[in-house]
Formats: C-alpha cells, structure tokens, sequence
C-alpha cells in the first residue's frame, strides 16, 4: 500500500474547508436561529410573566381595595347600628318620659278626680245625712202625734184596704202589736186602745211591744201586715227614694 | 498488469499535484454541501421550513450527543466533531452514487482525519487545561508510564484511521467482487447495508474523536 502525500495533503485541506463551511453555512445560522427563537420565547414568556405579575399585582390591589370595602362596610353598618341604638334608646327614653309623664299627669287626674269625687260624695253624703235628718226630724212622732198620724191614715186608706185590714185583725183571733221605741205610758197606751177602738171596733186585742230599732213613733203589725210611723220607717223610705 | 486497488487513483495533475478520485470526490461533496446549505439557511426564519427544522434536528441531535460525552458546553467543539460526523456520513454514503467511490476507502482521507483529530486533542487539552497541566497528564499516574501514554496517543489514532479506512475498503472489496459474480442486482442488499455501515462508522468515528478530545479537557478518563 502507498501513501499519497498530495493527497493526504489536499484531503488535510479539504476537511479544514469542510469546517469551515459547515461553521460559517450550517452551525452559526442555526444557532443564531435557535437563540433568537429562545430570546423570543424568552421575551415571550418575559412579557407573559410581567402580564402575569401585572395581573397578579392587579388582583392583590383588587382584594386589597375590596378588604378596605368591606372594612368600610363594617365600620358603617357598625356605625349605623351604634347610632340607630342610640336613637333607639334616645327615643325610647323619650318615649319613658312621656309614658312617665302622662303617667304622672293620670296619677294626677286620678287623684284630682278621685278626691273631687271624695269631695262630691262627701257633699252628696252630707246632702244625704242632712235630708235623711231632716225627714227623720220633720214633724216629731210623739205618741200622740203617732195615734193622730194612724188614725188620719186610716180615715183616708181606701174602704176595700180597711176592710181587707179589718179581716186580717178579726181572722183566727189575731193580734194587733203596737211597737214604740219605749215603753209607753199607762195612759199612752189607753189613748192607742180608744183611737184604735174607735176605728177598728172594740173587739181587737192589742199588744204594746218595745223595739229601740224603730228609733221613734210607732208601728202597727198587723197578722199580716204592718203599718209603719216610725223614724225607721222614714229613714227607709227616704233611702229609697235617694236610690232612685 | 493490474494496479492495486489500495493505490491512489489519480484522475488528473494540476500543475505538479495530482489530484486522486479521493479528492475529486470530496470536493463534489463540498461543492454540494455548499450549494445545499446557501440554498436552505439563505434567510433562516424562525417559523423553520422542513429544510431549515431536518438542518436543526440534525445539529441539536450532535449538540445533544455531544453534550453528554463532553458534559460541558459542545458549541465550541461543534465545528469539528458535528463536521467530522456529517463529512463522514456524505464521504461513506458516496458508494450508493453510481461511479462514484467514498474517499474513506482509501487511506489518505481517513489518515487526513485522523491527523486533525490527534492535532486538535492536544489543541482542545492546551486551550482548556493550559499547557502544563494538560502535559502533565502524560506522566500520571507515574512518569515512568510517559512511553506508554504516548504510544497510547498514536495507536489510538492509528487504530482511528485503521477502522475507517478498513471498514469503507473492505466493502468497496464486497461490493466489487459479489458485483463481479452476481451481476448488476445482486449488490443492491448490500449497497444498502453500506449505507448502514457508512453511517455506523461515521459515528464511531466521531464519537471517538469526542472521547479523546473530552479525556483532553478532563471530562472522563481515556
């Protein structure tokens, strides 16, 4: 086998220009090529993270803005609710006052009223007292007077009530009590029998009975029936009529 | 009487240097590149055409192998080791052109390879380690092993060139005599596994040179 020095030589040369070549045609175009898509895709993803974090940025002054927001919320609401307690309790302070006050004002009137009315029933009570002793006391029911006033009631006492009187004394021996407030007189109660005698006949028995409850004058209690000429007996019926 | 088929085939002289088929062929080979690469980077974009995106395939492909041996920054080798890859690869591929002879099947082209891969080992080893350290290495781990250090640098390379030129001849020699008894049809299953073979060794070739040039700067050991 032989070496050719030339060749070897020119072959030495050929691949040095074949470095050459691809260096200056293939391997530096690409890799320009590939570092400016990757400064691109750099710049890129630069530009997409500072979008990112203006974003992000964005979104932090978002929430902080809507955190003051609610915490301006809240501060309101609590001061709204602060002031519509206050206003509450001012009104219902207010409204405690007025309550005491017209409170006051009734306890007042109640007893303005009620001592008017104390005043009233007093002088209706005195007016009262005043009539009942004045018809208690108008004409004095002495025996005599109370013999006068039962035998001017008996003369003018209708015919059917007298006899319907008469037959109750004479039924079934009945009894006429005379009921005074003291024990009358010996001679009181013979003025009793002849007035009465004289009215009613001579046949009747009579009976003198005592009762202080009467408070004067005299009663005649028949079996079934009673005339009354007593103080009582007015006091009662004056009574009556006041009710009305 | 025949001549060898190891011998130079001259085809013409130009003044006293003559020039061989080898040559001849690898200057086609560089006229092509040449015309291909304006043609394809004249203007390359960013959005790759299939051109421009097969191109930066193949280049990120050796960048990346080349990255892993060297385990540093491969741009700075690239001219050499992604030349020496792509050279080969055109050089062993020449066979499947008709009349045409790969200018590694002769021993002047691998031998011109080998000799710029010793020279740049120690060029690399120089620039990166500087010179002292990188010349200290011969006389570890004992100076008395500086011979064998030194006789490993020049066997390694001449095994190199040996493995290249006698793969590439060897299947010159295959293809010629099943060509001679077979006929025309017959080689073509082993035209195509030339193909193979052309691109296997120019890997090897390539990833041997990176070995050495990475034991040089101290990424692994030789």
């Amino acid at each position: 086998m032989q070496i050719d020095w030339w060749t070897l030589g020119l072959q030495t040369i050929n691949f040095l220009v074949v470095i050459w070549l691809l260096s200056h045609f293939l391997y530096r175009p690409i890799r320009r090529t590939i570092e400016e898509r990757e400064a691109a895709d750099q710049a890129a993803s630069q530009d997409a993270q500072d979008k990112a974090d203006a974003a992000d940025q964005a979104r932090q002054e978002y929430e902080k803005l809507r955190a003051e927001l609610a915490q301006e919320q809240n501060e309101r609401e609590a001061a709204f609710h602060k002031s519509m307690k206050a206003e509450k309790e001012k009104s219902l302070e207010v409204a405690r006052k007025d309550a005491d006050a017209l409170l006051e004002s009734a306890h007042e009137q109640i007893a303005r009223d009620q001592k008017q009315a104390l005043e009233n029933l007093k002088s209706h009570v005195q007016g009262l007292a005043t009539e009942l002793a004045r018809s208690a006391l108008a004409a004095p029911l002495t025996a005599k007077a109370a013999i006068t006033a039962v035998t001017a009631y008996l003369e003018q006492l209708p015919q059917a009530d007298f006899d319907d009187l008469k037959q109750d004394i004479h039924t079934d021996g009945g009894v006429l009590a005379i009921v005074t407030s003291a024990k009358l007189a010996k001679p009181e109660q013979e003025a009793w029998r002849a007035a009465l005698a004289q009215r009613l006949g001579e046949e009747i028995a009579l009976v003198f009975k005592e009762s202080p409850d009467i408070l004067g004058g005299a009663e005649l209690h028949f079996p079934h029936a009673a005339l009354r000429f007593s103080v009582a007996a007015r006091l009662d019926r004056t009574a009556k009529a006041m009710e009305v | 009487m025949e001549t060898s088929p190891l011998m130079p085939d001259i085809l013409f002289y130009i003044g006293p240097v003559p020039i061989s088929r080898a040559v001849a062929t690898t200057w086609a080979l560089m006229a092509f590149m040449a015309v291909f690469l304006l043609a394809a980077l004249r203007r390359p974009a960013h959005d790759a055409g299939p051109v421009q995106a097969a191109l930066e395939i193949v280049v990120l492909a050796i960048v990346k192998q080349l990255r892993e041996i060297l385990d540093r920054d491969p741009w700075p080798f690239l001219p050499l080791l992604g030349s020496l890859f792509l050279f080969l690869c055109l050089a062993n591929l020449a066979a499947v052109v008709p009349g045409a002879t790969p200018p590694t099947g002769h021993i002047e082209t691998p031998a011109a390879l080998a000799l710029i891969v010793f020279l740049s080992v120690h060029y690399f080893g120089v620039r990166v380690r500087g010179a002292g350290p990188y010349l200290r290495h011969y006389l570890e781990p004992n100076p008395f092993l500086l011979p064998l250090n030194v006789l490993s640098e020049l066997t390694r390379i001449f095994s190199l060139m040996i493995r290249l030129f006698g793969n590439m001849m060897s299947h010159e020699f295959v293809i010629a005599i099943v060509v001679f008894l077979a006929g025309l049809l017959v080689p073509i299953p082993f035209l195509l596994l030339g193909i193979l073979i052309g691109i296997i060794q120019a890997y090897i070739f390539t990833v041997l040179a990176t070995v050495y040039i990475a034991a040089a700067v101290g990424a692994v050991e030789a």
